[in-house]
């Protein structure tokens, strides 16, 4: 089997196209497996937004990635999650009530208030953030309807105000980054900001 | 929230074709170059659809559409003849980022919670193309050919109940025309739609942009104007940044 240092992790929901056309075009070389063995000596894991929470949590139960995922950022190797695969980091999730996140950070996925705004947020925000000494004030594409909500704001880069709601856009805690919005759908600025926290 | 400028592109055989009123189909261009030039020129995604995949009952093609998807980097929307799980996979595996449903749900509401449930609610979004007849707006399947019966505010509560999160609504009337929107059918309806809307129909200007803002915050997408040349995204952003309209620049 070919060892690689950058695993995204597969899913059944298989839709992350826009991931690997994107680690193409910066000219990385990735597998896109769920291997346990390859997943625990790979490098760098991108953890990718599809599905839902449920699902995913279940996934990650059945397939024993859990405890591999838990231990590879516990001992501060590099994992980078996208959407949802930001989002399962936390407790749990008002998307699935009966399923219980990874639990490696305080906080709780909360759905998004429509009082002001439409419901799910679909589309491009401007953010002005700074990660690993590298700037960026661009547009990022969003398209969810839940965010977090945690009592520790200090490892929160990037926030986006839309309507009533506060949501976390970019997470950085010891070696794990987590982004709201999809970098791999950001065009050039996203893949600058992929390109900049794998080669790092 | 910014505006999206979404261009449309219908496909028939591999080839980006233009309609008017979705009839007299002709050949306009070649889909991957004019998908390039847009996405250069900051196209916030791409609506791609195959519009004789449903009529003809075929699937659409996934080499055509792996090929497309490959140096997207922005969302990338594939609709045309999706009637099955199967269909839906394909369709991820080539790279897209969203599929859209219109003839299958037909007879078939709960597909929209089935595929939301594995891929994710953000995944699908509802197409409906509608023709005015005396005072009402009916909904339209096979490309505009067979008429469902259904008035567009039953639809949309149909589908929003079913769990759509996203809606593109087009115009069968005012398509190609390039003569403004149908603005009595948004006045109509955009109170109805509590999820994102995108509006297809008849763009040709930035003022029926402006227009179509001061309704509500509804994002647009255009087919003939740009396949035609008769605008280009990067004009028509800068004309609406005049305007003080939010756009990603």
């Amino acid at each position: 089997m070919l060892e690689s240092n950058l695993i995204i992790l597969k899913y059944k929901a298989g839709n992350y196209g826009a991931l690997s056309s994107a680690l193409k075009k910066l000219k990385y070389d990735f597998l896109i497996s769920n291997d346990l063995n390859l997943i625990e000596k790979s490098k760098t894991i991108i953890l990718p937004g599809v599905g839902n929470f449920g699902s995913f949590s279940k996934y990650l139960n059945e397939s024993k990635l859990r405890n591999i995922i838990s231990e590879k950022i516990n001992n501060g190797h590099k994992v980078i999650g996208i959407c949802l695969g930001f989002q399962i980091l936390f407790e749990k999730s008002e998307e699935s009530p009966h399923e219980k996140g990874l639990s490696i950070f305080e906080g709780e996925i909360k759905k998004l208030s429509n009082q002001l705004v439409k419901t799910p947020n679909i589309g491009w925000h401007s953010l002005d953030f700074e990660i690993n000494q590298y700037k960026f004030t661009n547009y990022f594409y969003f398209n969810h309807s839940f965010f977090l909500k945690t009592k520790n704001m200090s490892n929160i880069l990037s926030s986006l105000k839309y309507g009533n709601n506060l949501i976390p856009a970019v997470y950085n805690k010891k070696n794990f980054y987590g982004f709201q919005f999809h970098p791999e759908l950001s065009y050039h600025t996203g893949l600058k900001l992929l390109d900049a926290i794998i080669k790092r | 929230m910014t505006l999206r400028i979404i261009p449309k592109l219908e496909i028939k055989n591999k080839n980006l074709i233009k309609g008017i009123c979705f009839e007299g189909l002709r050949v306009v261009g070649d889909p991957k170059e004019r998908i390039k030039k847009y996405i250069d020129d900051l196209a916030d995604e791409i609506f791609l659809i195959d519009v004789v995949a449903s009529l003809y009952s075929r699937e659409i093609d996934y080499n055509f559409i792996t090929n497309i998807c490959k140096n997207c980097h922005i969302p990338i929307t594939i609709s045309g003849g999706i009637r099955e799980l199967s269909i839906v996979d394909k369709i991820f595996q080539c790279g897209a980022s969203k599929i859209s449903l219109n003839s299958f749900i037909f007879d078939n509401e709960k597909i929209i919670q089935t595929i939301g449930n594995i891929y994710g609610q953000q995944a699908v979004v509802v197409n409906i193309e509608v023709r005015k007849i005396d005072s009402d707006y009916f909904v339209f399947y096979n490309y505009g050919r067979e008429n469902s019966n259904i008035k567009i505010e039953d639809w949309i509560q149909k589908v929003q109940e079913n769990g759509a999160g996203e809606i593109i609504l087009t115009s069968i009337d005012n398509d190609g025309l390039q003569n403004g929107f149908d603005y009595k059918l948004i006045e109509k309806i955009s109170k109805l739609i509590q999820v994102p809307l995108i509006f297809s129909g008849g763009f040709s200007s930035y003022l029926d942009i402006v227009k179509l803002n001061k309704i509500d915050n509804i994002d647009v997408a255009i087919a003939s104007s740009l396949h035609l040349d008769e605008i280009s995204i990067l004009k028509l952003k800068s004309q609406l940044v005049k305007e003080n309209i939010d756009v990603r620049v």
